[in-house]
């Protein structure tokens, strides 16, 4: 079964486990700067959201890469790139709708997640369920598995579901 | 553990900017932040010297933990004499600066002599420079945040700064980090303004390392995680209600600090709870509390983030107040609400908003408030001091009121800036000023939770809630509840 990362910013409290625990993973320090995932605070709403690569089919970054240092890994599905390979050049970081491939000016190449080879660690370091790393093809399993448990406790009023810090402290 | 062994020097006076290594030999005796800055500053400065002078000096010191994954640890401290006490002053704040400081390579900044013109000090990992703050001299903290942001072009900029409040010589200013984060009590930002030091702004992109056994480090992290997940408190009340959920709690046993300490207990307690703050408003069917929010790596979550209603007389037609931004804290609602009597959830979110804006403690602001409402009761201060404020136990416009004027450090605001000690001796009634070491009491009334007695006057810092908590034993029972007797 293939998963993928589930980011859910509704959940999310800004605490940066995440970046902490990719940072260390990849290159083993604390380091939010070097994260493949980012937190951003929207100050003024209120708000908190992580996001990384989604690990595209049709992966945009890999190919617009000339020397193909981007390659799927078939077991996880995920796009990684390939250290000693990379020129730097930077053509997938304009390719990469949404600017979830980074050049790293230390060590000369690109960054991206690579769901650390089938065991995402941000996944493991999330406290309040945020990050989840679910099956890819039933993503929304739990999103449904909430609204269907209203459905069956005969709620007639069919609101959104509950705010997130009554959310996520029942669900922990 | 995780130290970047080194510490930055900065000599005001001369513009001189040097690193040094961290000492570790007082690094093995003293730990980190609270014990280790202490040592430094005993050995740095004279312990007569005048808390708001060039002698004084003020380090902003991180802990062995900060930076790390370890939860709660991200946090950083400032110490110095204090002007409010006239002895040691340390404050540690949340938020993100402290981490990002030792993710620049710095353990610590120590900062000496006073500059002869307004400037802030610009750190990029290695580099640290004193610039020109005449642009920001003079605006709030969340100006002066939004000022460098916008000049540094770097929306990543971590910045602990003081606002007008500090600038104007209020004896409780606070450094606000993160725009709603502060080292807020015993007047550390007062001293930070004293040196024409207006703000620090901080990028790390080193990280932060040096940690000897990195994988028992993170089993022993992820079980810290583990205890505050599972416990009651940590796991549940805080995140939901934030350190609010004490307010029915302390309320309910009598401990409740209300008008000036008369009374233990406050009748509007449940329209101030973290509980309230939960519940829709009538006016716009929204509650007070927008969400919770975590500081750096901590997995408890307990702060408030909170929108003021935009129909409440106190941000009527003032749209900059009608953003997201920090919300109550007990300690904040405590002093604002119970000690004034006031029971207006949106006043106190504007007064705190306020607190935050200029960076001035609200723990002493609302006690100080407080003493004044008591002396203007009693006759001493009346409505010509006050510049025509009503200074009326329970009167929400008095308190938002002089949170607007200590914020520019105004009229009466200047009263209310010199603390509770000094207000009252002024006023000739010194004897009402609830304090400790001329810092004012936190949210406990030692009447009702006797241990907190022993911890005020025992507090090198004066009263203060964060040394010596024995409510977690006398009120939770963690780990146990004692015999009173």
């Amino acid at each position: 079964m293939l998963r993928a990362l589930q980011l859910e910013p509704e959940k999310c409290t800004g605490c940066l486990q995440c970046e902490m625990a990719c940072s260390f993973e990849n290159e083993g320090v604390f380091n939010p700067s070097k994260s493949r995932i980012k937190v951003f605070a929207f100050h003024n709403e209120g708000r908190f959201a992580p996001y990384t690569c989604t690990q595209c089919d049709e992966a945009w970054c890999m190919h617009a890469c000339p020397v193909e240092a981007i390659v799927l890994n078939a077991a996880t599905g995920a796009k990684e790139v390939l250290g000693d390979v990379c020129v730097g050049c930077k053509v997938c970081t304009i390719a990469c709708p949404f600017g979830t491939v980074n050049y790293d000016s230390v060590s000369a190449v690109v960054h991206k997640c690579d769901l650390c080879g089938g065991d995402p660690w941000c996944a493991k370091a999330c406290p309040t369920g945020a990050i989840t790393f679910v099956d890819a093809d039933n993503s929304g399993l739990e999103r449904m598995r909430a609204w269907a448990q209203r459905s069956a406790a005969g709620s007639a009023s069919f609101n959104a579901p509950a705010s997130k810090t009554v959310q996520n402290y029942q669900k922990a | 553990m995780a130290w970047a062994n080194k510490v930055l020097r900065i000599n005001l006076t001369r513009g001189e900017i040097t690193d040094e290594p961290l000492n570790m030999a007082w690094v093995s005796a003293y730990l980190g932040q609270r014990g280790l800055a202490p040592k430094y500053l005993f050995e740095e400065i004279d312990p007569a010297c005048d808390p708001l002078s060039p002698e004084n000096k003020l380090i902003m010191t991180t802990g062995p933990l900060t930076g790390t994954m370890a939860s709660t640890g991200g946090r950083y401290s400032v110490v110095t004499k204090g002007p409010l006490t006239g002895t040691i002053a340390c404050s540690n704040s949340g938020g993100y600066f402290g981490a990002e400081l030792k993710s620049a390579g710095w353990d610590m900044i120590i900062l000496e002599g006073k500059s002869p013109k307004p400037v802030y000090l610009y750190v990029e990992n290695e580099k640290a420079e004193l610039r020109d703050a005449a642009d920001i001299w003079g605006k709030s903290a969340w100006e002066t945040d939004h000022l460098l942001h916008t000049k540094h072009q770097d929306p990543l900029l971590r910045i602990a700064c003081v606002g007008r409040a500090a600038e104007a010589g209020c004896y409780y200013s606070a450094i606000v980090n993160d725009l709603h984060r502060a080292a807020g009590r015993s007047g550390v930002g007062t001293v930070l303004a004293s040196k024409n030091v207006k703000a620090v702004a901080v990028r790390g992109t080193k990280g932060v390392g040096n940690i000897k056994d990195p994988m028992r480090f993170l089993q022993a992290t992820e079980e810290g995680k583990r205890v505050l997940r599972e416990n009651a408190v940590t796991g549940g009340g805080l995140p939901q209600y934030g350190t609010q959920v004490l307010m029915n709690v302390i309320n309910e046993i009598g401990a409740m600090p209300t008008y000036n300490m008369r009374e233990t207990q406050f009748d509007g307690a449940h329209k101030i709870s973290g509980e309230a703050m939960h519940e829709p408003r009538p006016t716009d069917h929204q509650p007070n509390l927008t969400t919770n929010a975590a500081c750096f790596a901590c997995t408890i979550a307990c702060g408030r983030i909170s929108k003021i209603d935009q129909n409440h007389f106190s941000v009527k037609n003032k749209p900059e107040y009608w953003h997201a931004s920090g919300g109550l804290e007990y300690e904040a609602a405590w002093a604002l609400g119970s000690d004034t009597g006031v029971d207006d959830l949106e006043a106190l979110t504007y007064a705190n908003f306020l607190c935050n804006e200029d960076a001035f403690d609200p723990i002493s602001f609302g006690s100080t408030v407080a003493a004044a409402m008591e002396l203007y009761e009693q006759g001493l201060i009346t409505a010509e001091h006050t510049g025509g404020i009503e200074f009326k136990f329970g009167s929400a416009e008095a308190l938002t009121r002089a949170a607007e004027l200590v914020a520019k450090g105004e009229g009466f605001g200047k009263d209310i800036g010199l603390g509770s000690k000094r207000l009252c001796e002024k006023y000739g009634r010194p004897e009402l000023s609830m304090t400790v070491k001329g810092q004012e009491f936190p949210a406990y009334d030692p009447r009702g939770i006797q241990g907190m007695g022993l911890a005020y006057a025992t507090s090198n810092r004066g009263a203060c809630h964060l040394r010596g908590y024995t409510v977690t034993s006398e009120v939770l029972g963690i780990p146990e509840r004692p015999t009173p007797w």
